[in-house]
């Protein structure tokens, strides 16, 4: 293949500061009177981004396919971290995550298949 | 019916005391010899009619038998049988009696006591049935045949037959159901009747009367193959075959139905009959009973002609010559079988016989006298009287000499005029001339000349001429002269004349035969343009001398034998020929068309005479073909290989002019280049890929050019060994192969082929990365 998009991604660094965010967005999965039914709850948590308007030269992007979600726990994602296809949206849902503390970043996709860089990564806890 | 002891037997019964005898006996012996002689046990009695009683016993127990007795139980001794008989039968015994038995046994020491005694009563006498289904048949004159059934008594059963004729026994038959009765009168009727008689002479009824008649007497069968002959004008032989049965002892013979006689033989002449009359005759046998038999076949016979035929009369005999004297007579009748023949005497000898009335008798000395007498025969050779005499005296004149010198000219067509030198006849002169055409006499003429007239033209006449004296005698006949009258039609018109120039100064001629029945044709005439140039008796003529390349006009006249032409035949023209040939062809060029074939083309060469009759084509100096046309097809040539061409022309006279300047080709070779090598393909850009290759090669005609296929679809052709394919999709892979075509057109095969891929789309830049990632408040 002409175009290598992991390699890409293992040369992007996580250079930002993690900053650990308490997510007060974050809510158990479970009955609507928020009791929890298991010993071990699981929860959701809604993202939300902007889409990007240029290519990453700068030139105008028209052929913006999608976007896809990483998210690891403790640490900053990388190329091998949990990673969802989640289409041409900007809002999206996560769900059945364990508590504890997640880092989230997305890429986009343009038709041809190449990936952007990774967007800032956004730490949140997560948690009753 | 009655028998001897009628009166005694019919309701007594006789008690016969029974008698010991065996005082005696035991008298002679001790117990143990009367045990020895034991009598025989069993005695039965038993009756077998009204005359007879049959006995039965058991044998002595004793060891010596010599023999039994049988007594009446009265004491009175029957018989004596010996040891083996066990039987006896009393016979002549009276009806319906009783009589009592016993039976004794003796050997060489005495007699036995009696045995048991046995009775048995007689049989009622009863007569035999009466024989039933009497037949009687006349087998002849004298014989009777008789059957019958057979009667039964079922006591002594049929000793007898009897057969009474008219109510008086004629025979006894025994045990025969039948009976021939013989000695008996013809045709008489006879009452039969028969009765039976049984084992005790007992004679039953008779039976019902049969009436028969013997056959009345026949007469012989007829005589067989009786044939009738004439033997002359009154009688007529007859004979015939005895019959083969019957007491024959004569004949009776019948004429026209009527009995004339009787005869003793087998044969018969009837005599006293009229001449040339038809009898019919049948023959009856007569027996000795005076009976006739049937008339034989019939058989007719006709008695000769007693007549002769009636005396010649008017018998006439004349000189008419030296050596010749006609006779002629009267005709004779015969009115039951006509004249035959008459028999014609000269000097009381028969000299021939003859049909007709009248005879010419040659070969007579002259001035000699013959006497003459005619008798005439009738049908069945019978000869009448023979007539009176007639004489005559030959003449004894010599004839006139023979004409000589005869010529014979025709004189037109249905005329010939004759001439002789005169003849002589010293002792009467010559009274005139016979003139003869083809044998038959056609005139007479009293001079030594005739013309004669009113012939058919072209025909020969064949003449001679006699001379005839003073007293009719005729000469000799001349020698012969022949002559054919004129011909007054010509001949037909020569047909079909035709004209054919064979050389420069040469042309032949010829046409189909005239015709002329009568002459035929003794000549053609053939003229040139209007002039008579030569006569021919054939049919073809050669016309020599002439100009070259000039044209004649001929026609021919035929001539018969009497000179008389036909008419024209048709004009027939030819032209004499030139003598030059034609010119050389040019411009002859020679391409080759394939492997096998090189065509040619020239440009037409010229002959104002007699025209291009045809082309020669040479291949390398030897003559291939001819055309009549400027091209040719030389075909089944080798591949690859160089020939050389010449043409030459041929005029209308056969004449060949030079061969024209040489033209070469090459035929084609047939076989493509090798495939090209090493091909590669190598991507420039999004829609171009580059092709290179290793040359290919073609000994005969070289590279000309390379296909390029992309996909196996043809895509371009190249001279050179590489192709820029443009114009590709975008990152496409594709497949390549290249083939060579060489200078014939052919192409090789193909390389191998290779696949590459245009270069893919351009955008390799991702976009920029999202941003304002943030946690959504629910």
């Amino acid at each position: 293949m002409w175009h290598d998009r992991n390699s890409r991604l293992r040369g992007t660094a996580f250079a930002g500061a993690i900053a650990l965010i308490l997510a007060s967005g974050c809510t158990p999965d479970g009955p609507g009177d928020g009791v929890p039914t298991h010993p071990s709850d699981r929860y959701s948590i809604t993202l939300e981004w902007d889409a990007p308007t240029t290519d990453a030269v700068g030139r105008p992007l028209d052929d913006l396919a999608g976007y896809r979600l990483y998210y690891s726990e403790d640490s900053a994602p990388e190329s091998g971290s949990e990673m969802i296809d989640v289409g041409d949206v900007t809002r999206f849902t996560v769900e059945g995550l364990d508590a504890g503390t997640y880092v989230f970043a997305v890429t986009a996709l343009d038709e041809d298949g190449n990936e952007s860089d990774f967007s800032d990564p956004l730490p949140v806890e997560v948690g009753p | 019916m009655s028998g001897p002891h009628d009166g005694l037997v019919r309701t007594s019964r006789f008690r016969f005391a029974v008698v010991l005898l065996a005082s005696t006996a035991m008298g002679l012996g001790s117990p143990n010899a009367a045990h020895a002689q034991q009598p025989p046990t069993n005695v039965t009695a038993t009756a077998a009619s009204s005359s007879r009683i049959d006995l039965a016993w058991t044998a002595s127990s004793s060891t010596f038998v010599s023999g039994y007795r049988i007594y009446y139980t009265n004491g009175t001794l029957l018989g004596e049988v010996g040891p083996s008989t066990l039987s006896f039968s009393d016979t002549g015994l009276t009806a319906m009696t009783q009589y009592d038995y016993y039976v004794t046994m003796f050997n060489f020491a005495g007699e036995s006591g009696p045995s048991n005694t046995a009775s048995a009563v007689t049989l009622d006498p009863t007569p035999p049935s009466t024989p039933a289904n009497l037949q009687g048949t006349a087998v002849s004159t004298t014989e009777i045949d008789l059957s019958w059934n057979a009667a039964s008594d079922p006591e002594t059963g049929i000793q007898d037959y009897v057969v009474y004729r008219d109510g008086l026994e004629v025979a006894r038959t025994g045990t025969n159901l039948s009976y021939r009765d013989s000695g008996l009168t013809p045709d008489t009727q006879y009452q039969y009747r028969v009765s039976a008689v049984n084992g005790d002479a007992i004679e039953g009824a008779t039976s019902s009367p049969v009436n028969v008649r013997t056959l009345p007497p026949e007469p012989p069968p007829p005589p067989t193959s009786l044939t009738a002959t004439t033997v002359s004008d009154s009688e007529i032989d007859l004979s015939w075959t005895a019959p083969s049965t019957g007491d024959v002892i004569g004949y009776r013979v019948y004429r026209n139905g009527n009995p004339v006689d009787n005869t003793a033989g087998t044969s018969y002449r009837d005599s006293g009959l009229q001449g040339f009359t038809t009898y019919t005759y049948t023959v009856t046998a007569l027996d000795g009973e005076g009976l006739e038999s049937e008339p034989s076949q019939p058989a007719q016979a006709t008695t000769l002609d007693g007549t002769p035929p009636t005396q010649p009369q008017s018998l006439s005999a004349t000189a008419s010559g030296a050596t010749t004297i006609q006779l002629s007579w009267s005709p004779s009748s015969d009115p039951e079988t006509g004249v035959a023949v008459y028999v014609i005497y000269r000097g009381g000898v028969e000299i021939t016989q003859t049909t007709g009335t009248s005879y010419l008798d040659t070969g007579l000395s002259p001035a000699t006298t013959y006497g003459y007498r005619v008798s005439a025969v009738n049908g069945q050779g019978l000869e009448g009287q023979r007539s009176a005499q007639a004489s005559a005296t030959t003449f004894d004149a010599t004839g006139p000499t023979t004409p000589e010198n005869l010529t014979a000219t025709a004189v037109g067509t249905d005329r010939i005029d004759l001439d002789w030198s005169p003849s002589s006849d010293p002792e009467t002169g010559i009274a005139g001339y016979r003139i003869y055409r083809n044998g038959v006499l056609v005139a007479t003429s009293s001079q030594s000349s005739y013309s004669d007239s009113g012939l058919a033209p072209a025909t020969e006449y064949v003449y001679q001429v006699s001379a005839v004296n003073g007293q009719g005698l005729e000469s000799d006949r001349s020698d012969s002269v022949s002559v054919t009258t004129g011909d007054a039609t010509a001949p037909t018109t020569p047909q079909d004349l035709g004209a054919v120039a064979v050389g420069t100064e040469r042309i032949d001629l010829s046409w189909t035969a005239s015709q002329d029945p009568e002459t035929g044709v003794a000549v053609y005439r053939v003229f040139r343009d209007g002039s008579e140039i030569g006569t021919t008796t054939q049919t073809v003529y050669q016309d020599d001398g002439l100009a070259p390349a000039t044209t004649y006009e001929y026609n021919v006249v035929a001539v018969n034998g009497d000179g008389l032409e036909s008419e024209a035949s048709n004009t027939a023209s030819a032209t004499t020929l030139d003598g030059t040939g034609p010119s050389t062809p040019t411009d002859l060029s020679a391409t080759a068309a394939g492997t096998d074939r090189i065509d040619l083309t020239w440009a037409a060469a010229e002959d104002p005479e007699t025209g291009i009759a045809l082309y020669r084509i040479f291949r390398d100096g030897a003559l291939i073909g001819t055309t009549d046309q400027t091209n040719y097809q030389d075909t089944g040539l080798s591949p690859a290989t160089t020939y050389e061409y010449r043409v030459s022309a041929v005029n209308g006279e056969g004449l060949e002019s030079g061969l024209s300047e040489p033209a070469s080709a090459t035929t084609l070779d047939g076989t493509g280049p090798t495939a090209p090598t090493d091909l590669t393909a190598e991507p420039v850009s999004q829609t171009q890929i580059n092709l290179a290759w290793t040359a290919s090669e073609d000994p005969e005609s070289g590279v000309v050019s390379y296909n390029v296929y992309r996909d196996n679809a043809l895509v371009g052709s190249v001279p050179g060994t590489s192709f820029a394919d443009t114009g590709l999709d975008v990152g496409t892979s594709y497949n390549y192969s290249v083939s060579a075509v060489n200078g014939e057109g052919i192409e090789g095969d193909r390389s191998d082929g290779v696949t590459a891929s245009t270069f893919p789309s351009e955008d390799q830049i991702p976009p920029a990365p999202p941003t304002g990632l943030r946690v959504v408040q629910p």
